[in-house]
């Protein structure tokens, strides 16, 4: 037989009571707040996952907007070398249509050849908010002057498309210009040296512009394809941007935040188990046997 | 004369039921004293009366001892785990409002250091854009800024314990005198019935106190006194004498002593030094706190910083200007030479406080799209450049995963310290519980104590009546 002090009786109801009451505020956070982990004290390892999964999607967050600027700013250049395209294709029509003409042929024909060349010169500097999209690095200034000559350097622009991963975003004016291979012309000049034959009369000068030509339109279609090719690389991480923040939402969700019906049902729980504890405290300390003894 | 020994046997019962029922009275009244233990009389029947060899009668009862109904074994170890217990209640309690600190603070940082990232990032796409300098300069200024408010909340915090702790120290030393003075106060009185039991009950009262404040010995010696000591500083009490704790203000040397405020216990000998040697109590708890819980969070943060400015400005230096001033050294934050309190003087470099265009961003220069400086430092966001806090590890960490490592380094401090507490909690309940079974007051028994007492103390009145009736009856003879 233990014996019980009358002090113990109230302790025992106030360590109830207080427990009772802690259990149920922890669990009314919970559903106040409908997350599991407040502190990292209250999960420290569940606490530094989430964050390190929140820490990379605030990182993807901003890929993501680069790509999307970076896929504009490559939908500008493969415009360029469309138009590019287009003016080579009517110049090289044109050039078929001119030769073995007279004079006055050649001339109207040279009027509109000069018409395409400042057109494409014009579109070969074009800007994309303060950037001349073909200068490489010196994309402050105009990429090509009104004699075709190159004015930018071979800057590749890189963003980082994925974590750590860079691409290069950019075309630059090198790629309407001779290589080292000796597989690409130089485009500005092409054109020049038509209208230097239509000038003259020159049929010779004027045919030997055509294969030129024809290289040419290979050479923009093969950049055209690396843009594309760029644009794929860049939707490929936009997509896997999506795939990825979907999943890590998730995670993020099921380390942190409560389940609703396990939440209130442990809630409704506490709260019952509070409300028991307060009604036996109640009874316990309101009916004491001393009172009987000392009435 | 067998009646009026009668007379005497009676007036022997009144007297020690009065004084039994003083002990019950005694009781109930301290039924919510805290530390009072329950004392009950022993009763015995008085020798037998003689006169010249014979027996005149039975001698009645006397009330031998008042016993104070107490176990030394549960309180000697209600004394040793008070001790861990006011350690870990001081540390959970510290650690909690440290948590609080710098968890919503180290958070914030973390959150900052990847906007200033992400705005380079952008600055990245866009170099030509003027205004994209400027948010990475702001993003730049608000990191900064964060990771000056959480190292300075920690200082204050750190400051403001230093507070908490002289208050600590007065509430010990005052707690050594009284105990003194309780030690002299026990031996002084001679008691009647033994000891005096309400001062035995404040005394271990007080032992108690300090126990849970400083984490003391305490050991009883043959004249009844408590010696209190600390272990490997000294005698805190030693008899009717108290040394005090004393508080020296260190402003010095940092390094090998963190805390501003160190505690010294003052003997006739001289000045002991006790801050390091306080594992237990809450002083022990608030100072360990103090220097290995704070003090590693703000060196962790001060080496965040440093490294983190460092391997930016290394990689800012490298890249050219938009806008060359002669005194320009390309710093992007200031260059802070020292780890120790790097994070209170991360800021800005002058340059880039004067103008966004001193934000290098190329390699190159007259070459406004040339982003690869910008993007050499958001490379720096997953580069392993902060060198491990722990010396024995030989993994460095990215900027993020410091910042994280340490909120959640004072998260697992938090938790460990948060069980600790609720087991060490459950233990001295368990005891305080069994102490109480033995030496706490129950108001039923007192009840029945005083209705057995009042019942004697009826029957000792009405045997004297008789007994006096009786006397009445023989005198009444000779008329």
């Amino acid at each position: 037989m233990s014996r019980v002090a009358t002090g113990q009786m109230y302790d025992k109801s106030r360590e109830a009571v207080e427990e009772a009451r802690s259990k149920e505020s922890v669990t009314a956070e919970q559903a106040a707040t409908l997350r599991k982990i407040n502190l990292p004290s209250q999960d420290p390892h569940g606490w530094a996952l989430a964050k390190e999964i929140k820490d990379e999607l605030s990182v993807r967050d901003t890929l993501t907007r680069n790509a999307n600027l970076a896929k504009k700013s490559l939908e500008a250049t493969e415009q360029i070398f469309k138009e590019a395209t287009e003016f080579v294709e009517r110049a090289y029509e044109l050039g078929l249509a001119a030769i073995y003409k007279d004079e006055k042929v050649k001339g109207a024909v040279r009027a509109e050849v000069k018409e395409l060349y400042e057109s494409l010169i014009h579109t070969l500097n074009t800007r994309y908010g303060q950037r001349t999209l073909l200068a490489g690095f010196k994309a402050g200034k105009p990429a090509f002057d009104q004699s075709g000559n190159y004015l930018g350097d071979n800057g590749r622009i890189e963003i980082e498309v994925e974590h750590g991963n860079r691409m290069p975003i950019n075309v630059t004016g090198e790629s309407v210009r001779p290589n080292q291979e000796g597989d690409h012309v130089d485009i500005p000049g092409v054109f020049l040296q038509i209208l230097e034959g239509l000038k003259n009369n020159d049929d010779e000068a004027i045919g030997d512009t055509f294969d030129k030509f024809h290289t040419a339109v290979g050479q923009l279609t093969s950049v055209r394809t690396e843009i594309g090719a760029k644009m794929n690389r860049i939707d490929r991480a936009l997509d896997s941007h999506e795939i990825e923040k979907i999943g890590r939402q998730d995670a993020i969700a099921n380390i942190e935040e409560a389940d609703p019906v396990r939440v209130f049902t442990d809630l409704a729980r506490d709260q019952t188990a509070l409300k028991a504890s307060l009604d036996t405290t109640y009874k316990l300390l309101n009916e004491v046997p001393p009172d009987k003894l000392f009435r | 004369m067998a009646l009026l020994n009668v007379l005497d046997i009676g007036r022997s019962g009144l007297q020690a039921h009065q004084e039994a029922m003083q002990t019950t009275s005694n009781n109930i009244s301290n039924v919510n004293t805290p530390g009072y233990s329950r004392q009950r009389v022993q009763l015995e029947s008085r020798a037998h009366q003689t006169n010249f060899g014979y027996r005149l009668g039975a001698g009645g009862v006397e009330l031998t001892k008042t016993l104070r109904i107490h176990d030394d074994f549960v309180q000697k170890q209600i004394l040793d785990e008070s001790r861990v217990l006011g350690n870990l209640s001081a540390r959970a309690s510290v650690l909690g409002r440290l948590e609080g600190v710098a968890f919503h603070g180290l958070q914030d940082v973390s959150e900052r250091v990847n906007q200033f990232f992400n705005n380079f990032r952008e600055l990245s796409l866009n170099p030509e854009i003027p205004s994209l300098r400027v948010a990475v300069r702001e993003s730049a200024a608000s990191l900064t800024q964060g990771v000056q408010k959480v190292a300075s909340s920690l200082e204050t915090m750190r400051n403001g314990l230093d507070s908490q702790i002289e208050h600590s120290v007065d509430e010990i030393n005052q707690l050594a005198g009284r105990l003194a003075e309780l030690n002299q106060s026990i031996t002084n009185i001679p008691g009647t019935r033994g000891v005096p039991h309400e001062l035995l009950d404040k005394r271990d009262q007080v032992a108690r106190e300090l126990s849970v404040k400083l984490g003391v010995q305490v050991q009883e010696d043959q004249n009844g006194m408590f010696s209190v000591y600390v272990d490997g500083v000294g005698m805190l009490v030693h008899g009717a004498e108290s040394n005090a704790l004393q508080m020296v203000r260190n402003p010095g040397d940092a390094e090998t002593d963190p805390g501003k405020v160190e505690i010294f216990l003052k003997t006739p000998m001289g000045f002991q030094h006790a801050t390091r040697a306080l594992p237990e109590g809450e002083l022990g708890g608030m100072i360990q706190v103090r220097d290995t819980s704070i003090q590693k969070t703000l060196t962790e943060l001060d080496r965040i910083a440093f490294e983190f400015s460092h391997a930016v400005n290394e990689t800012h230096r490298q890249g050219t200007t938009l806008e060359w001033n002669g005194n320009d050294k390309g710093l992007f934050f200031t260059d802070i030479e020292d780890r120790e309190g790097a994070a209170l003087k991360l800021d800005l470099s002058e340059e880039v406080k004067r103008t966004a265009n001193a934000i290098r961003v190329s390699y190159e220069e007259d070459a406004p799209s040339d982003n690869r400086v910008a993007l050499d430092i958001v490379d720096l966001q997953t580069s392993s450049i902060i060198s491990p806090f722990d010396p024995v590890s030989s993994k460095e960490h990215t900027v993020n995963e410091a910042v994280n490592n340490l909120i959640s380094g004072i998260g697992s401090e938090v938790n460990g310290a948060k069980q600790m507490l609720e087991s060490q909690q459950g233990i001295l309940s368990q005891l305080d519980n069994y102490q109480k079974s033995i030496s706490g007051v129950s108001l039923e028994e007192e009840a029945v104590n005083m209705m057995q007492f009042q019942a004697a103390f009826n029957a000792s009145a009405k045997t004297m009546q008789v007994a006096d009736e009786m006397l009445e009856t023989i005198l009444s003879l000779k008329d």
